[in-house]
């Protein structure tokens, strides 16, 4: 009988009223690589910022004892103590500094209270060395590749000789011969009796590397066994596992003419790495587009740029009924008739400490103005007639927004895209974060919408909202449209498998 | 082989830090001609060297500590009164109470320190805004100076305080410090050269350290020989040279300084790397404020008193000298010795145009506008970078 060197009991954690971990129990041999699946949102990551100490033991319930004994964690440090490094997507690193640097960053080498370079650099490059890297300690972070960073990351963690590794997405920004480096590392590690937690979305990795599975499902563990007990069409079925609830109101889609449209759209990053790729798609007047994928498949990106909102070189076209147009910010979006409804209400969709008014009226002061001068009355009776359009249930409309629940935050973000009367309007997760009321609320919206003719993309992670709302479904992964299908032939199985789709298959 | 070099050479990082690194220096070298040529000849005699370090010293003293704030991402927008205060304290301290100077500086110093803990307190811990934290204390300590000065001058006729502000380091002892320098440095180079071959089985050639050990040398005795010329390096200048050294040693060779850079760079993954970043603030804090006091004193040594407004507006002649030098605002890159070649350009204009009588509004004017483009100057090199 193997030893668990880690185990979590019965762990909790509520955001604000929201409760996202319900009596989590987890048990982790040593030495054993054990992988961590679930869909987005699912609390993966949250269970992990509680195992490496980011979120304090007195925010959390529940226990979590290491080789037997219960430990309790205020701070990063103190995880890193009890052995456990957290390896996150966003890499926790200093950009300016270079690699030995920050493989040592907060457990410098000392002597006398004198930093010894020397035997950082040496132990830095025995460490890359060992892990077949040909980085030089001495580069400064920032001019390397992601994958590499990626390396640099992993190298920081085994610096601190750490027991238990908890890889988040690891191989979401590596290429395949990086990503086949870094199975080598972990086969490596296990060898020295390192524990590691395995969190990936690509099911074949995780198929390919663990020894067991544990899949999450709306923040509670849903089934846990051996891997070779799985496969990728069973996992599957535990990630999404629940009901098709009634929750999407009937629509009959009367689709007209093509609104929008993108022709071997691409976008590439400053520093030249691909965003999306040769992307063609259409959508038309009177139906809803939805754009599926999993995290990082760069559905966000996608949108932004056709909104003008992404700093990128981009090729292709986007036609607007039929005329090439050219959108270079969100001031030529709006002019062409495009709303946007942004992921993020706090940092992209509303001015926080403003009022309804002021935030509904944001995106057409042309329209509430007479020469010049914004007028009182008119904004004042359009921002009423929006209010009762969406149903916002606030005391006026000279309530500031950051008072408002996020139901209602979220429609005064819609009737601010609404204001501008746009023929296409893009919305980006609009239900997230949002009680089930106010989405069906907002569902009813985007019906009547639909039904008045405009042209709906919606980009959403909750495979549910994307099989009720929409006529025909984009499925992405890697920057690339893998799949449109048609509302009757998708299914939650059949989205998740474009989605995950390697390369090889295609 | 040879286009492995030059391919590993002519990196973007490296053009771009090249470009950055000798912009600044060529600038100065333009500036240096202008004046030289326009003034026929005064600007580069051997007594306006002098004065032009000796000018540039007290601002050079608190640029320097403005710099380690900035590289941890924060300013500190008090140091011009809280130096005014300082230096009044210390005057207070030697020409009212009769207590020894020795005394009154160390006492500058650590008042100073109790200043930046004030500071640092508020900004690293109750997370007020570093902006209105120090320009509260701007205030407080401007009140400050008036209790203690009772709006007056406090005279000083103390030799040893005034030999801080006005004399020279002896000339045998100034080739001293130069020769010993330049050796320490050569051997430390050196040395680390070897280790790097022996880490990493490769180095740069030879002939590179060679050329920068001749460069060095140069600049260094060049210094060193029209300041002994005229009297000798001013003990201000020296103090200035010492700090650098001193707070160029702590950024880059123990661990503080290096979890300065990843407080500033990414403060997220320092506190994920289990640093407390509060507390690095409060000693980068704690740091500019004892900067302060020993900029107070070298001050009203300078001018032989303490007046209310002796250093009023050196915040911002501070935090342009660390940002002309190249010294980033965002935090997390910048060297301490880049404030010092900044504090050189600023103190070479403002001197180049009292030579040529260019009245103190237009003087103002110049800076301003010099203070604009270097800093549109870094933005542009980091567009190019990413």
């Amino acid at each position: 009988m193997e030893t668990n060197v880690l185990e979590l009991i019965n762990i909790s954690k509520s955001f604000s009223k929201v409760k996202v971990l319900h009596d989590i129990n987890l048990s982790v041999k040593k030495g054993e690589v054990h992988a961590l699946v679930g869909e987005n949102g699912a609390g993966k990551s949250t269970l992990m910022k509680i195992l490496s100490g980011f979120y304090p033991h007195d925010q959390f319930f529940g226990e979590i004892n290491v080789d037997g004994r219960p430990v309790k964690f205020s701070t990063v440090k103190d995880a890193e103590k009890a052995g456990i490094e957290l390896i996150t997507q966003e890499l926790e690193l200093v950009p300016q500094l270079k690699v030995y640097e920050n493989v040592f960053l907060g457990n410098e080498i000392k002597r006398h209270g004198i930093i010894n370079e020397n035997a950082m650099i040496r132990k830095t490059k025995e460490l890359l060395d060992k892990m077949g890297l040909e980085t030089n300690p001495q580069d400064v972070l920032e001019y390397l590749g992601v994958g590499q960073q990626q390396m640099v990351a992993i190298a920081k963690a085994l610096a601190r000789e750490s027991r238990i590794l908890i890889f988040d997405e690891p191989t979401a920004a590596l290429s395949d011969s990086e990503a086949d480096k870094l199975f080598d590392i972990i086969k490596e590690l296990k060898q020295q009796n390192i524990t590691i937690i395995y969190i990936s979305h690509r099911l074949k990795e995780v198929l390919a590397i663990s020894d067991r599975i544990t899949v999450l499902r709306d923040g509670k563990v849903v089934h846990n066994d051996l891997t070779s007990r799985f496969s990728e069409e069973k996992i599957i079925r535990y990630m999404i596992g629940r009901e098709l609830v009634d929750q999407y109101p009937e629509r009959k889609a009367e689709p007209g003419e093509t609104v929008l449209e993108l022709k071997n759209f691409s976008a590439v990053s400053k520093s030249g790495k691909p965003i999306v790729e040769n992307i063609s798609f259409h959508v038309r007047s009177g139906e809803i587009v939805g754009i599926s994928g999993l995290v990082g498949a760069g559905r966000t990106e996608l949108v932004k740029a056709v909104f003008g909102a992404l700093p990128a070189q981009k090729s292709g076209k986007i036609l607007i009924h039929g005329k090439e147009t050219e959108i270079n910010n969100p001031m030529d979006a709006i002019n062409c008739g495009i709303g946007f409804v942004s992921e993020d209400r706090k940092i992209e969709g509303l001015v926080n400490g403003a009022d309804i008014l002021s935030n509904i009226i944001m995106t057409s002061y042309k329209s509430v103005s007479r020469r010049g001068i914004i007028n009182d009355s008119i904004s004042k009776q359009m921002t009423n007639r929006y209010m009762e359009q969406m149903k916002v249930k606030a005391s006026g409309i000279y309530q500031i927004v950051d008072g408002l629940s996020g139901g209602n935050q979220q429609k005064v973000c819609i009737a601010k895209a609404l204001m501008s009367k746009p023929q296409i309007l893009i919305l980006d997760e609009p239900t997230r974060g949002i009680d089930v009321g106010a989405k069906r609320e907002i569902y009813l919206i985007l019906n009547q919408l639909v039904k008045e003719g405009v042209a709906v993309l919606i980009v959403s992670s909750e495979l549910p909202e994307i099989l009720g709302m929409s006529d025909r479904i984009l499925v992405m992964k890697d920057g690339k449209i893998t799949k449109e299908l048609d509302r009757k032939e998708a299914s939650q199985e059949t989205i998740m498998r474009y989605a995950t789709l390697e390369e090889k298959v295609l | 082989m040879k286009t492995n070099i030059l391919k590993k050479f002519c990196t973007r990082d490296n053009i771009s830090k090249y470009i950055r690194s000798y912009t600044i220096i060529l600038a100065t070298l333009i500036i240096w001609g202008v004046f030289q040529f326009l003034t026929k000849g005064t600007f580069l005699s051997i007594r306006n060297v002098s004065n032009l370090f000796r000018q540039m010293a007290v601002v050079g003293v608190l640029s320097i500590g403005m710099t380690v704030c900035l590289i941890a991402g924060n300013f500190d927008l008090s140091v011009g009164s809280v130096t005014g205060f300082l230096g009044a304290v210390s005057a207070y301290l030697i020409t009212n109470m009769g207590l020894s100077p020795i005394i009154s500086v160390i006492v500058a110093v650590i008042v100073g320190m109790v200043i930046g803990f004030w500071n640092g307190f508020w900004i690293a811990y109750q997370k007020v805004p570093a902006f209105i934290v120090t320009l509260g204390s701007s205030l407080i300590f401007k009140g400050g100076i008036f209790i203690i000065t009772q709006g007056t001058t406090i005279p000083v006729r103390e030799d040893f305080y005034l030999a801080l502000g006005q004399k020279y380091i002896s000339i045998p002892f100034g080739y001293f410090c130069v020769v010993a320098g330049v050796v320490l440095y050569i051997i430390q180079d050196l040395k680390k050269r070897k280790d790097m071959e022996e880490v990493l089985g490769q180095s740069t050639p030879i002939i590179h350290h060679i050329l920068k050990y001749c460069l060095v040398g140069m600049v260094s005795f060049g210094f060193v020989l029209v300041m002994n010329l005229y009297e000798g390096i001013p003990i201000a200048v020296f103090i200035m040279f010492i700090l650098l050294i001193i707070l160029s040693f702590m950024l880059s060779k123990t661990s503080f300084g290096k979890r300065v850079y990843a407080v500033g760079g990414n403060s997220r993954a320092s506190m994920m790397s289990g640093i407390n970043n509060a507390r690095i603030s409060m000693i980068t804090f704690v740091i500019m404020g004892g900067i302060a006091g020993l900029a107070g004193v070298l001050q009203t040594a300078r001018l032989a008193a303490a007046t209310p407004g002796a250093a009023s507006g050196m915040e911002l002649d501070a935090i342009a000298s660390s940002v002309i030098g190249g010294v980033s605002l965002a935090g997390g890159s910048g060297k301490v010795y880049y404030a010092i070649v900044g504090g050189l350009v600023m103190a070479s204009l403002s001197n180049g145009m009292s030579l040529l009588n260019v009245n103190s509004d237009v003087q103002y004017i110049v800076k301003g506008l010099i203070l604009i483009i270097a800093v549109w100057f870094d933005v542009r090199i980091r567009n190019y970078e990413k």
